[in-house]
């Protein structure tokens, strides 16, 4: 029983996905010998999907800059380049304001009104792409479980309390020792916490140029 | 619970065994080194697959963090319903949905500064690195970008990330039936834009 053209696109398409089971195949296969136009759209399908790779490929190859772990686990690294960001976006939301606030103004006051020059406020600055190795992020911490840890022969109290985030002092008091020699082979109980981040949000890099809605002629206001 | 030094395993070797559980419960317990080796393994796809839906680098490199932020957080409720991979790509179209949401805001502004203030803004536009060999090419590009996300997103894991539909059924939580037939809609409209080609230059 023969296959309708219909099913045969279909069966081309299930093909496509390694859908098609032995009987199917063979169907379709007895239709292609046939017909022309199903073996075009086979042909069209095939073409479709062999060019999307290249492509795509070209397009999205780029090597992602390796992510910093420290910043994934709650140590805060570069704090000048975090500050120095939000101050940039600060300012960048300050210059927005103050560019709709003139905007405003000057559309209210229309072309009567002497021209006072708000408008040619500089450009809002464009915050510059940051790799993700400088976003800030603010670590909450929450569901807090103790972790038994071994002293290795480099470790200090110190560089343990920084490795876990936590105090030095919260890892005596909990192991109650009396003073932060540690070495191998103790065994230390730390509490940590899961990790509760907030990013910061880096408004879009977009250029603003000004275009005044009146033209300001040399002539002095009111001649 | 005990967390025993992760032994100076050759890395590579490591990897082979997918997910050990033991991996994924040091990374629970914040053992660096596990994470280290977590990420390593997993934030190339997941950057790249950013990459695909965002089309910027720098937004792709927020999304990679923010994901694996998220990941490490959620790690404990991953019970293994899904493929760790599958879990994770899920995390990262989440993320990807919302900076493409933020951004719909961010265009609607320049539109309002453009159109009610008549304030000229002019965004920086991502330069398209890559040659277009042919206006073949350009065609299924242009087709491709115009497409539906929903379709446009089964289009990319199918054919750039090379996921199977089992996967793809996973990460999008959609039947494998509607995945199947949204790569049909899509090869056909994909395929249309060619015709429109050809019909242009066959006269």
């Amino acid at each position: 029983m023969s296959i309708t053209h219909e099913e045969a696109h279909e069966f081309i398409q299930l093909k496509m996905e390694d859908l098609l089971d032995s009987q199917q195949y063979a169907k379709l296969s007895a239709h292609l010998r046939g017909c022309s136009e199903c073996k075009a759209y086979a042909n069209e399908m095939n073409e479709v999907t062999n060019l999307l790779f290249p492509i795509m490929k070209r397009q999205w190859s780029i090597q992602p800059v390796p992510l910093s772990i420290a910043s994934l686990v709650g140590r805060r690294e570069k704090t000048r380049t975090s500050t120095f960001l939000a101050m940039r976006t600060a300012a960048a939301g300050v210059m927005l304001v103050a560019l709709f606030f003139s905007a405003w103004q000057f559309v209210l006051s229309g072309p009567a009104a002497s021209p006072r020059l708000p408008l040619l406020a500089p450009p809002v600055p464009t915050p510059s792409r940051q790799s993700a190795q400088s976003t800030s992020t603010i670590i909450h911490f929450q569901d807090c479980q103790t972790v038994i840890y071994p002293v290795q022969k480099t470790d200090t109290l110190l560089s343990i309390a920084r490795q876990f985030s936590v105090s030095k002092d919260t890892i005596m008091e909990l192991n109650r020792l009396k003073t932060d020699v540690v070495s191998p082979p103790m065994e230390l109980l730390i509490p940590t916490c899961h990790l509760t981040p907030t990013s910061t949000f880096h408004p879009a890099t977009f250029t603003t140029t000004f275009t005044p809605l009146i033209n300001f002629t040399t002539s002095p206001p009111g001649g | 619970m005990k967390i025993s030094q992760l032994s100076r395993v050759n890395p590579v070797e490591r990897m082979t065994d997918p997910h050990p559980p033991r991996l994924i419960a040091e990374c629970i317990a914040g053992n660096e080194e596990a994470i280290e080796l977590l990420v390593r393994e997993y934030e190339a796809g997941v950057f790249r697959l950013a990459l695909s839906i965002l089309g910027d680098p720098a937004e792709a490199s927020e999304v990679t963090q923010e994901t694996f932020l998220s990941a490490l957080r959620s790690l404990p409720s991953y019970q293994e319903q899904k493929s760790f991979q599958a879990w994770l790509y899920t995390i990262v179209l989440n993320h990807s949905r919302s900076h493409l949401r933020k951004r719909k805001v961010i265009e609607r502004l320049r539109s309002t500064l453009t159109t009610v203030f008549r304030i000229e803004t002019q965004k920086q536009i991502v330069p398209e690195e890559a040659v277009i060999q042919n206006e073949k090419e350009a065609a299924i590009w242009r087709s491709l970008n115009q497409l539906d996300e929903r379709l446009r997103i089964v289009v990319i894991l199918r054919y750039f990330h090379e996921l199977p539909v089992a996967e793809i059924s996973e990460i999008l939580s959609v039947r494998e039936g509607t995945i199947h037939s949204r790569l049909h809609t899509a090869r056909e409209i994909l395929r249309d834009s060619l015709r429109h080609l050809l019909s242009a230059h066959g006269e």
